[in-house]
């Protein structure tokens, strides 16, 4: 297995077309289709990676990150942010608030696991560090 | 009142009580309907939705069955929706594959049926497959579209024409969105991105050229501030040179504000001292993101007669990397002017707390 991933994205067929592809490249992966329910998928155990989408109902993805950043356990979880295209200051927040990457819509699915891989080396070297 | 009287009153009471309780029954009905029909197409597009995707899913990683049956009638808009939807969430070989796809399910052709249907929805959805599969047989009823009076429908068939033939669809499309005044600029930039940034921006740069009404001008010169393309902003700087309408400068100076050419500086200050206020703050504001150490031109600003003008001129000064340390207090302290000083403090307090 790659990796636990978790996927925040509050469009039903996109949440899908994420599960899927990172399912078919070997991810075990958790979904939450609102903030709400991803703040609630974070009293469990950290995932590997979090693919958070920026437009959230309830709870929007810049508050989802804030709230990944205040958890002892999630803290050092890295966090790609799935924003719209030309969402300058969306961006801009997101790494304010802690992001580690952003991928803007429309992306590619391979360049989206890409990044995933190196946040997740990243992260490995640093608790080899 | 005599007894005959009670009784066809109480008569009528009764026959408008009797129809109130049919009419309340079929109101009821009606509702129920209406529900049931809502809740029944729900499942079916759900349904629809459910057996397509896993051969949409495996389509984008390139797996596609030897056999591909052709979209039924009934399944039309909700897949034509589906595929557009995801089609619009990538990019590279996962489009490339779905594109493939549908050329070998024929959606062309089902798209091209439905963009006859009553729904708008289902007719944007053929408008926009029938643009990303370049379907060149449909130009001619995407053009019928483009007067239509749904904007979104309009929108998606200039979006189409273009994504089938950039130069024709541009040539067509670029004057339309000029004049669609219910048309958003950011959404205009939209319609005109599919055919590349540089193409667009050239398309409407002939338009601004070719038009002299003030309020065409203000439209088109937001449309190309959208594209951020050299070729819009150079025929941003030759409006603004012949000009004098505040409306078009103020849209200019936005432009070129934005782009951050300091070689536009001059170009600029010759709008300093215009008499509506709204150019002056657009001119402060593109000094102030020029990041020119242009001192003396602020503090002067600081003190115009319009509170946005001050405000934007505090900021620039506020942001100036290089004053000597101690500057800006003593000038919010003395500056002779009463309201340059509440407008510099303003700024540096604002500067503090972010």
């Amino acid at each position: 297995m790659a990796g636990t991933v978790l996927v925040v994205e509050d469009e039903p067929q996109i949440l899908q077309l994420l599960e899927f592809w990172l399912q078919s490249e070997g991810y075990d992966v958790v979904t939450a289709s609102d903030g709400r329910a991803a703040v609630e998928q974070l009293d469990g155990d950290p995932t590997d990676i979090v693919i958070l989408d920026v437009m959230l109902p309830h709870v929007s993805g810049i508050e989802v990150l804030e709230k990944i950043r205040s958890l002892p356990g999630w803290r050092d979880t890295p966090v790609l942010m799935l924003t719209a295209k030309r969402a300058e200051q969306d961006i801009v927040r997101a790494f304010d608030a802690g992001a580690d990457d952003y991928v803007a819509k429309p992306f590619q699915l391979e360049e989206l696991v890409a990044r995933m891989q190196r946040l997740m080396r990243g992260r490995g070297r640093r608790d080899e560090g | 009142m005599t007894a005959g009287a009670e009784t066809v009153v109480v008569e009528l009471a009764i026959r408008t009580g009797v129809v109130a309780l049919v009419l309340t029954g079929l109101l009821l009905v009606v509702a129920f309907l209406a529900r049931y029909g809502l809740v029944r197409r729900r499942h079916r597009r759900s349904d629809v939705e459910a057996a397509w995707m896993p051969l949409l899913l495996n389509a984008m990683r390139g797996e596609v069955p030897d056999q591909v049956r052709t979209l039924r009638r009934p399944e039309r808009g909700a897949v034509l929706a589906l595929w557009n939807q995801l089609a619009d969430t990538v990019q590279g070989a996962g489009y490339e594959h779905l594109v493939a796809f549908a050329r070998r399910a024929d959606f062309g052709q089902a798209a091209r049926r439905l963009l006859r249907h009553r729904d708008a929805a289902a007719r944007l959805a053929a408008a926009a497959t029938l643009g990303r599969l370049q379907d060149v047989r449909s130009v001619r009823s995407l053009q019928d579209l483009l007067d239509h009076p749904n904007l979104a429908l309009r929108a998606q068939a200039a979006r189409a024409l273009i994504r089938v033939d950039p130069d024709t669809g541009l040539r067509t499309a670029a004057p339309l969105v000029a004049r669609w005044d219910d048309c958003h600029p950011a959404a205009a930039v939209a319609i005109l991105t599919p055919a590349g940034p540089a193409r667009a921006a050239a398309a409407v740069a002939v338009e601004l050229r070719a038009t002299d009404n003030p309020g065409r001008q203000v439209r088109l010169v937001k449309i190309l501030d959208g594209l951020r393309q050299p070729s819009g902003v150079d025929a941003v700087r030759a409006l603004l040179r012949s000009t004098e309408n505040p409306e078009v400068i103020s849209a200019c100076l936005h432009v070129l504000a934005e782009y951050r050419d300091s070689a536009d500086a001059d170009l600029v200050r010759r709008f300093a001292d215009h008499p509506a206020p709204f150019v002056r703050v657009q001119v402060v504001n593109a000094l102030g993101r020029f990041r020119l150490e242009d001192l003396d031109f602020f503090v002067e600003k600081l003190g115009d007669r319009d509170w946005w003008v001050r405000y934007r001129a505090a900021h620039a000064l506020v942001a100036m990397p290089l004053l000597e340390p101690g500057y800006l207090e003593d000038l919010a302290a003395h500056h002779p002017d009463r309201f340059a000083r509440d407008a510099l403090q303003q700024a540096m307090t604002e500067r503090e707390a972010a």
